[in-house]
This record gives structure tokens, C-alpha cells and sequence, in this order.
């Protein structure tokens, strides 16, 4: 009797427990990234501002500015909490995707360079998205290994010398030369 | 001859001083963009089109030490090139990212350039963003030398104009100005 009071008493503790506790919110210190996104992603603890929840998904959210774009993709480097900057790493992305900048939805051909972007990791995935604007859904892509995005130069020096100059001088000197011829016809007929 | 060589060299440079002024205000008028959140976009795709027509210059560079301020066109024709500045093809775009090139007349907007500082500001400003950049190199360099227009990983820019600057006919060099992208946080 007295065996089974005390097994009650604890069994009711520990409900009441369990469900008054709040459930503890993962932070990016402890969220269970998989090996996967370790692998691909070994800072993203670093970049990682906090954890949140989506259909049942954890994402850890980072921010970075956007060094370049075009090719279907984003390219970011993110903040780490030092104030230094990770890495450039590859989004991929369809240009008429609309992303939130600044709480304003903005498509993805009208970024600028600069502009400071949010990204969601999934936590148990190596997958990545920008932050959809609020129409729009979460495209996840495949987080790609940080790698160098110069191409290949094909630019020629460009010709920055008019030839108006050049054209203008010709014709001062050919006014001058047909001014002086005048000038001696004239005082040769006077 | 002499008169029609000298007439032509006039009408350029009206053409060089009203069309550059015409699109300063042109772009000036065009920074106000429209909300599209609510638009279709099959109509934001339309409406990008349409904001491209050639003709419009795609940007607005200043330099405040030089006190220049020059439209940028989105060629380097000699049209563009006598109403303003042009971006180098084949090189970044500011807002694209990369290693933007600008080229422009040693005779016209860019005789300035002799007088730039390493330090000085760049600015470039777009119809999203204005873009600043700190200059880090002057350098001469010969005509077909185009390393400095090499990609760069990091945003940055190059200015190009032809050297020596007081030069009758083509100038065998090029005088280039290269300025690295300064973040917001370290404007």
C-alpha cells in the first residue's frame, strides 16, 4: 500500500512535471545539426543567429551580405558572430523568386550587392533557402561547397579615345590655312 | 572641309553637355520605383524590360573630390561614351557584383581623373542601391594590357580612360582606377 501510494505520488510528479515544464527552444549551441550539414556547412554554428520552427522542421537562420548574383544564384558571405565574415557560399535560385529585404519582398534579379540577406539551414538536412517573401514557398537547394565564383576574363580595353579632337584640330588647321590663303590673295590683288 | 570637321566637333560637344544632363535627369526621375509587391510576374518581368531601353543610362557615377557626376550608360560606344560614362563589356555590373568596369572620354568626363587620390570615394549609384568604393591603385598601363580588367571575388571597380590625357589621336596607354567595395558597415 504504502509501495504503491509512493509509486502514484511519483508517477503524478513526473506527469505534471513533464507537462508543466515549457518546452525548451533549441538554441544554436545545442540544435542537432546532422553530419551532414557539419560536413557542408562546419561553421554554421558560428553564423547561426537562432533556431526556428517550420511544418515541423528546425532551420537555423543566418544573415550575410550579397557579394554577387546572376547564373541563377546568390552568392553571400556570412556574418559570424566575431563581426567577421565567413566564406562565399552558393544559393541557387530562379531570378523571379521574390526574397524578404528589409521586411519588403524583392525578386531576385532586382538584388543589389551589398544588400544584407536571410538564409534558412535545415538542421537535419544539408539543404538551404532564402527567406521567402510571404507569398511565396521555402525552396530548399543543396548547400555547395564555398568556391571561387571569378570568371573567366573576356573583357577588352575599351576605346576611350574620340576622335572628335583630332577631327576638330584638322578642321582649325584647314580654316587657318584657307583664312591665310585669302589673307594673300586679297593682298595680292589689292 | 575645315568648317564642316570644326561644326561636327560642335555639335558632339552640345550633344555631350545636353545629353549627358537630359540623363542625369532621366535617371534621376526613374529612382523612385513603383511597389510591385502586388504585381504579377509575368508584369515585373515586363516592366524590367521596359526600364532597360536603350538609351537610359543604368547608373550615376560620382566622384565628391573631383566634384564629377556623370551618367552611366550600359555600353562603351562612342555615343555613350560622348554623352557620359560606359560600362566595360564583359566586366561586373555594381549591382551584379564582380569587377565593374567604367570606361570614359580622357578629352570629356574622365579628364578628371588626373587629379584622383588613393583613399577617394567612388559612388555608383543605381536604380536599387548606391554603391561605394574607395580607391586603392592609379596605374599607368599599355593599350592592350588587360589584367586590371580581371573578375575579382570581391565587388570592386575599375575606371578606365586613355593616357597620356593631352594627346592628339589615339594614346597608346590607358590610365586605370581600381577602388575595392566598401561594406555598409564601413561607410
Amino acid at each position: 500500500m504504502r509501495r504503491s501510494t509512493y509509486l502514484s505520488i511519483l508517477g503524478a510528479t513526473a506527469v505534471l512535471g513533464g507537462v508543466a515544464a515549457p518546452a525548451m527552444a533549441a538554441t544554436c549551441a545545442d540544435a542537432q545539426f546532422s553530419q551532414a550539414v557539419l560536413d557542408r556547412f562546419p561553421n554554421i554554428r558560428l553564423v547561426c543567429s537562432e533556431i526556428i520552427e517550420k511544418e515541423g522542421q528546425q532551420y537555423a537562420v543566418v544573415k550575410g551580405d550579397l557579394v554577387r548574383t546572376g547564373n541563377n544564384a546568390v552568392y553571400m558571405k556570412f556574418k559570424l558572430a566575431d563581426g567577421t565574415k565567413s566564406d562565399t557560399r552558393k544559393i541557387a535560385t530562379a531570378p523571379e523568386r521574390r526574397v524578404m529585404i528589409e521586411g519588403k519582398p524583392v525578386s531576385v534579379r532586382n538584388l543589389a550587392v551589398g544588400q544584407e540577406l536571410t538564409a534558412y539551414v535545415k538542421v537535419s538536412d544539408p539543404v538551404i533557402a532564402l527567406e521567402p517573401a510571404a507569398d511565396e514557398t521555402l525552396v530548399l537547394t543543396p548547400i555547395e561547397p564555398a568556391a571561387p565564383m571569378v570568371a573567366d576574363n573576356s573583357a577588352d580595353m575599351p576605346h576611350t579615345a574620340s576622335a572628335l579632337p583630332t577631327a576638330a584640330g584638322l578642321g582649325a588647321l584647314l580654316l587657318t590655312f584657307a583664312g591665310m590663303l585669302t589673307f594673300l590673295r586679297v593682298r595680292r590683288e589689292s | 572641309m575645315g568648317a564642316l570637321l570644326c561644326s561636327l566637333f560642335a555639335i558632339a560637344q552640345a550633344d555631350s553637355a545636353l545629353g549627358s544632363t537630359r540623363a542625369l535627369e532621366e535617371f534621376a526621375a526613374s529612382l523612385a520605383p513603383p511597389d510591385q509587391s502586388q504585381w504579377a510576374t509575368t508584369r515585373v518581368r515586363d516592366y524590367e524590360k521596359a526600364k532597360a531601353a536603350p538609351g537610359s543610362p543604368v547608373a550615376v557615377l560620382t566622384v565628391p573630390s573631383l566634384k564629377l557626376e556623370v551618367p552611366v550608360f550600359d555600353k562603351d560606344d562612342d555615343l555613350s561614351l560622348n554623352r557620359g560614362a560606359g560600362l566595360v563589356a564583359g566586366m561586373g555590373t555594381p549591382d551584379q557584383g564582380g569587377n565593374v568596369g567604367i570606361a570614359g572620354h580622357r578629352d570629356g568626363f574622365f579628364r578628371v581623373l588626373k587629379d584622383i587620390k588613393i583613399g577617394d570615394l567612388i559612388e555608383v549609384r543605381t536604380r536599387i542601391k548606391v554603391h561605394r568604393y574607395r580607391v586603392t591603385s592609379i596605374e599607368i598601363v599599355d593599350a592592350a594590357d588587360k589584367r586590371l580588367l580581371a573578375d575579382t571575388e570581391e565587388p570592386s571597380i575599375t575606371l578606365v580612360t586613355c593616357y597620356p590625357f593631352y594627346y592628339i589621336g589615339n594614346a597608346p596607354q590607358r590610365y586605370i582606377v581600381a577602388g575595392n567595395y566598401q561594406w555598409s558597415s564601413e561607410t
